[in-house]
């Protein structure tokens, strides 16, 4: 300790009388060398510890998603905060502090800091973090915490004996289901119902006796641990060198849907899927600051590694057709999904900048960075057995790589110029450039969906080209696209004081976007170019010393070259001549895109009925049979991938943006204020014909400080905010000439969109019947009300209050229009009378609303005994009532391809009461 | 695990710096550095590594601003502000002038002029003056964008939210939910979308705001600490990044095509549910057709009228529960063979 200590001016008495004393020449002043306490009080740190418990009063993982208390029961509160270090008139600069919060809870956070300001800090930090998702979740499988999932052995697979004794049928789950009447029309009696038999309640019984006391809960969670440490160095006192080194461990489980086609039909399992990650992120950086220049050169890498590189499930369904009723054997079966690989960035980076003067500046800067991600490809095989034919098979006969070989080169520059010509005028001039540049080899592969079984043939061409086969016609033959784009914006703004308090400011941007897929056959990207031209005004205004407003007004208008048919890049086939298909009229070998290129067509294919077909024998009638969309098997996929004539993907469609934005504060008195707001966002998608249309969202935010004296404040606030987004789409069908349905023809219920009144007529427009438009409205509201009150200096000055009230109210309303057509389930097998109902068009109905309703209250008295020592007392009540539909589709008897999990909406209500002791000391 | 070629060039960085750092610290007690001449007329009060002198310019002001003033101005000296062996630490007139008037106060009325520069108050000084203030030290590193960014051009001054007489800024603490309230004084929506049924951990302490963005400027788009969207998200999400065999276009361009990371009523964090979400870009095969509440477990159409009994009557997978992520769940990418439309 530096005997000879200086202290700031003071007018403490004490100390003014001893200044009198001393320049007198009379005795020494015992106060001369001691610095005031109070003083000292004010500039030496203060450490604090608390300790003490807390008990949370249910379980609830909704109520402790992120706070640590997910469970019932008492938990540990701990936290401190230490610093020291030499003085602040001392000759050195050391400084250190250790603070930790939440020590007795899984979201603790401890940090430590030690060094020497300006020449030297080290630091550490551990934080960690569990995110609790469901408490909820419950399955039959076993293995959870390894990628191997299993079902018990005792395991029966479900079945609705009532309707099929032999294929599987995840709603056999379901009492409800099972022993209830099915319907079997006849002629003589459409509404004919059946009960099932003795036998067939006797096998459901026995299913379900096996099965749903397999369901077990599983929680699901994500833990997160991370490592931190770090340092900063003054090399001289220009530069500055630093370091950090992160370490996260992430772990837990998450539910993800696991599907399989391996036997007849989908079947799908949602499951926990194992999480078991780390990442390692790397900071280096020289920072050099000068009088008029400064720049940094630094390093960036993160390495993310996967320890779960694949999961495995049985399949719930069986292996083979089932023989028995209610008795079938467990499927051996397994399939195997992907999981995220490892992968790893490594970025250099630079920025830099000089002042030319006070009023003028230039700062740059670029990086550089490699994306790259070389992970074994997970092997599909071993051979599966077709259940059907007893043949073994590849689900994916074309691998041509090992591995990914995946690199990205992601490159940067930007630019921004400021000046300030005159003192009330500043100018700034901005460009940017941004080049991901995906070098990602492009290759062929060849594969099942979700390791369906071959059927049928694929067109001796393809399989020709492949050199690989046979293949089954439901065999998918894709090219990757490793999307590329690059970006350059560039920005223009002025800023202009007008008048005393007031100040304009008006801007100009412009981005251009490119995008591509190098070594892709075709254009990978619906909008290989976009342009995007922004212009923005704003007013700033200080009415009086207490009043100031803020608007702001911002328009954008995005425009593209759309191209329709950026599918084809992944569908190599397209481009290859199908074995049977006749030329185009020009003589050309018809391929898929060359057809559609010889008659201006899109995967859509013409905007017609069934009639007037196309010229039997000729390429458009090969590739567009009936006058409906490409055919997949001219094209060496199962599935259409075209999209519907006059659809835009919404992130490359022509866009125009306006944007609104408005701020007022008003300091009423010196103890009381207002602020409000309102900002308002529309994006109309002016050429999107399919797709989203519009998106909209307006907010309002209303607060009151009220601040009655130095120990008493309240806070309010209300916001509100409303969104919207509008959709469009069509349910478009084949054309067909088929007149009945099972003899019937009558069309009951679309008179409101078309004129049809037999399946027949529809059938024959089933393309381009206005009855299959759609369009969905979906409204997010939200309220979300807060008051704060804090009173200190009660009882003496030793007891302190605080509240915190937060109610919230979200709403999300999805309302459809358009509708659906349906068979007629009352129709007999066959020989139905002509004028019976074939289909019903049925209107779309409304969603139920998904509710969220929340109460949060907080509640905390601190009582000092000393200046040192108190206790704190605190209470919390949550509260949350919440309501989706969407949970009804995960109970059983629901869906029949689809196990339930029995997943419910969180609704809660959470007490926690707490005392802890807190010492501070200096 | 064999060491790729970069990982062994890492390791002997991280070697290096071990060794440079043993030998700082080694050599940190040592006196501190001297600060730059103070060449520049407006940096003449700096501590220049001399406490004694720091404090005797400190004293002009403590004279009369000392331990009863309020509020407390003294807790400076509990910062880095107040460090005064730091050759860089700013005395009071560093940042509020000389302020001769003030302190003379020569026309000797009961109320003295001002200083030169105000921090708070009616009579606040310029944005101009007040961010020059500051910037006159702290122009570089994190503070690079600042001239011509949004909150430059919105007139918010440093000490909007920095408080620097405070024992604590509470702006810089991360481990509490003091540096999301000060920015929620103006980014109200957000305040109330932290509160929603999905969100990022922020009203429980575990992010702030400047996890994601850096509030004096940046290269990124809103002020993101990084380049883009999507390299932001990866410091925390690096599953995500890829590159991925079979790559999902709106994902690699811009995370926010689909989820809004403030909050949303639609887990997880997206701008819109399920499947209309993506029904916004996707209208092949059965992703085409509508889903209402009609298609629903007892809805019209799934009960054909209330035709079909409930034998007869389940609901469509591609509809209800997790919709199209009962089958498509590698949205983000896929790695497998199999994966182009991400069920693998």
């Amino acid at each position: 300790m530096n005997a000879k200590k200086l202290v700031l001016a003071t007018r403490s008495p004490a100390k003014a009388a001893c200044r009198v004393i001393l320049m007198m020449g009379m005795m020494p002043c015992a106060f001369a060398a001691e610095e005031d306490p109070e003083v000292k009080e004010q500039t030496r740190p203060t450490s604090k510890i608390e300790a003490g418990v807390l008990y949370n009063s249910d379980d609830s993982a909704k109520a402790g998603e992120y706070n640590g208390l997910n469970k019932e029961g008492p938990y540990g509160i701990g936290s401190i905060d230490l610093s020291g270090g030499s003085n602040y008139d001392s000759d050195s600069t050391r400084r250190w502090r250790v603070k930790g919060t939440n020590l007795g809870l899984q979201n603790r956070n401890f940090i430590g800091e030690y060094g020497w300001q300006g020449k030297l800090k080290l630091n550490i930090e551990y934080d960690e973090l569990q995110r609790n998702r469901s408490d909820s979740f419950q399955t039959p499988y076993q293995g959870e915490g390894t990628n191997n999932l299993t079902l018990p052995d005792s395991w029966l697979v479900p079945l609705v004996p009532r309707i099929s004794g032999t294929a599987a049928n995840a709603r056999g789950l379901s009492p409800d289901v099972t022993d209830s009447s099915i319907l079997a029309p006849t002629l003589a009696n459409p509404n004919n119902l059946l009960a099932p038999t003795a036998a067939q309640l006797a096998a459901a019984k026995t299913i379900q006796n096996a099965d749903l006391p397999l369901f077990h809960n599983v929680n699901l969670y994500t833990n997160r641990k991370t490592y931190d440490g770090g340092f900063s160095y003054f090399i001289t006192p220009e530069w500055e060198f630093t370091a950090k080194v992160t370490h996260m461990d992430r772990n837990g489980y998450k539910p993800m849907g696991f599907e399989s086609k391996a036997v007849t039909g989908d079947r799908v399992s949602i499951l926990p899927d194992l999480i078991d990650q780390t990442t390692d992120q790397y900071n280096a950086s020289f920072n050099y600051t000068g009088e008029k220049a400064f720049m940094q050169l630094g390093y960036y890498g993160s390495i993310f590694s996967n320890n779960t590189n694949s999961m495995r499930w049985q399949d719930w369904g069986p292996s083979s057709t089932i023989a028995n009723i209610g008795i079938s054997s467990l499927s051996p079966r397994f399939d195997t999904m992907s999981t995220a690989p490892d992968n790893q960035f490594h970025q250099f980076n630079m920025n830099s900048g000089y002042n030319f003067s006070p009023t003028t500046k230039l700062v740059m800067g670029g990086s550089y960075a490699q994306s790259t991600q070389n992970d074994t490809f997970l092997n599909s095989a071993p051979i599966v057995t077709n259940a059907t034919t007893g043949a073994n098979y590849n689900p994916t006969p074309l691998v041509p790589v090992t591995s990914l070989n995946g690199l990205i080169e992601t490159s940067t520059f930007n630019l921004k110029f400021t000046h300030k010509p005159t003192k009330d005028l500043g100018l700034a001039f901005g460009y940017k450039y941004d080049n991901r540049d995906n070098q990602t080899p492009v290759n062929n592969y060849a594969f099942y969906a979700s390791d369906e079984p071959p059927t049928g043939s694929a067109n001796a061409a393809f399989v020709n080209a492949l050199r690989v086969g046979p293949l089954g016609s439901n065999i998918n033959i894709n090219a990757n696209t490793p999307y590329s784009k690059m970006s350059n914006q560039i920005t223009l703004n002025g800023n202009y004081h007008l008048a005393k308090d007031h100040w304009l400011n008006a801007g100009y941007e412009w981005e251009k976007l490119d995008r591509g897929c190098t070594g892709s056959w075709y254009n990978c990207v619906n909008a290989p170019t976009s342009n995007e031209h922004t212009g923005k005004a704003q007013w700033r205004a200080n009415w009086t010393d207490s009043i100031n407003t803020r608007i702001d007004y911002a328009f954008s208008k995005r425009s593209v070259d759309y191209d329709e048919n950026s599918w084809l890049s992944m569908v190599p086939m397209a481009n290859v001549p199908p074995t049977g298909a006749p030329n185009l009229p020009n003589g050309q070998p018809a391929t898929a895109y060359n057809t559609m290129l010889y008659y201006g067509l899109t995967g859509y294919g013409p905007a017609l009925g069934y009639n007037p077909q196309p010229l039997a024998g000729s390429a458009l009638a090969y590739f567009f049979a009936g006058n409906n969309a490409l055919s997949t098997a001219t094209y060496g996929n199962r599935d259409r991938i075209s999209e519907l004539l006059g659809m835009r993907r919404f992130n490359m469609a022509n866009r125009d943006r306006n944007k609104l934005r408005t701020a007022a504060n008003w300091q009423a008195t010196q103890k009381l204020s207002f602020q409000g707001g309102f900002d308002f966002t529309n994006d109309d998608y002016i050429d999107s014909t399919y797709g989203l249309q519009k998106s909209r969202e307006w907010d309002i935010n209303l607060d009151a400080s009220y601040a009655l004296s130095d120990t008493f404040s309240a806070n309010l606030f209300y916001s509100h905010q409303n969104q919207l987004s509008s959709t469009a789409g069509n349910s478009y069908n084949a054309n067909t000439n088929a007149t009945s349905v099972n003899g019937a023809t009558a069309l009951s219920g679309s008179s409101g969109c078309n004129n049809f009144t037999t399946v027949g007529q529809r059938n024959l427009n089933y393309k381009i019947d206005p009855c299959l438009n759609w369009l969905s409205d979906m409204q997010n509201d939200v309220d979300v009300l807060g008051l704060s009150l804090a009173k200190r200096g009660l009882m003496g000055g030793k007891l302190s209050l605080e509240g915190n009230f937060v109610f919230s109210w979200a709403k999300t309303n999805v309302d459809v229009t358009g509708g659906n057509y349906a068979n007629n389930p009352r129709l007999a097998a066959a020989r139905n009378p002509a004028t019976s109902t074939a289909a019903y068009f049925i209107p779309a109905a409304n969603l139920p609303s998904v509710t969220t309703d929340t109460f949060d209250l907080r509640f905390t008295a601190q009582y000092a005994f000393t200046k040192a020592s108190s206790i704190r007392a605190m209470y919390s009540y949550m509260r949350m009532d919440s309501s989706d539909y969407a949970y009804e589709g995960m109970q059983p008897g629901a869906l029949v391809a689809v196990l339930p999990t029995y997943e419910s909406a969180p609704i809660y209500s959470v007490h926690a009461i707490g005392l802890s002791y807190n010492y501070s000391f200096q | 695990m064999k060491l790729l070629p970069l990982q062994r060039y890492l390791l002997l960085a991280l070697l290096l710096l071990c060794t440079g750092l043993a030998n700082a610290l080694e050599n940190a007690d040592a006196k501190p550095l001297p600060a730059k001449p103070a060449t520049t007329q407006d940096k003449p009060d700096l501590a220049q590594g001399k406490p004694d002198q720091s404090l005797e310019r400190d004293k002009v002001c403590t004279r009369c601003h000392d331990e009863t003033d309020k509020p407390k101005v003294l807790p400076i000296y509990q910062t880095p502000h107040g460090v005064r062996a730091d050759a860089r630490t700013p005395s009071c007139q560093s940042c509020h002038g000389d302020s001769d008037a003030h302190v003379k106060n020569p026309g000797g009325g009961s109320t003295r002029p001002k200083t030169e520069i105000i921090f708070h108050g009616p009579d606040k000084s310029s944005a101009e003056k007040l961010n020059g203030t500051c910037m006159s030290c702290h122009q570089a590193g994190l503070r690079v964008h600042w001239n011509s960014s949004q909150h430059e051009t919105n007139g918010v001054v440093c000490s909007s939210c920095h408080t620097s007489h405070t024992p604590r800024d509470k702006v810089l603490d991360k481990t509490t939910t003091s540096q999301s309230e000060v920015c929620y004084t103006c980014h109200k929506t957000q305040r109330a979308e932290a509160r929603l049924f999905s969100k990022h951990p922020m009203i429980f302490a575990k992010m702030a705001c400047s996890s994601c963005h850096n509030p004096h400027g940046s290269n990124g788009p809103k002020m993101l600490v990084k380049n883009s969207v999507n390299e932001t998200c990866y410091t925390c999400h690096a599953e995500k990044r890829g590159p991925f065999l079979w790559e999902h276009q709106p994902v690699i361009e811009d995370c926010s095509n689909c989820h809004t990371p403030h909050g949303s009523n639609n887990p997880p964090l997206l701008k819109a549910r399920t499947p209309w979400l993506c029904q916004e870009c996707h209208s092949g095969d059965h992703s085409a057709q509508i889903n209402s509440g009609a298609n629903l477990q007892n809805g019209d159409v799934t009960t054909i009228n209330g035709l079909a009994p409930l034998a007869n009557a389940p609901g469509r997978p591609q509809f209800a529960g997790r919709n199209c992520m009962n089958c498509h769940v590698m949205v983000h990418g896929s790695n497998h063979p199999a994966g182009s439309i991400f069920t693998r």
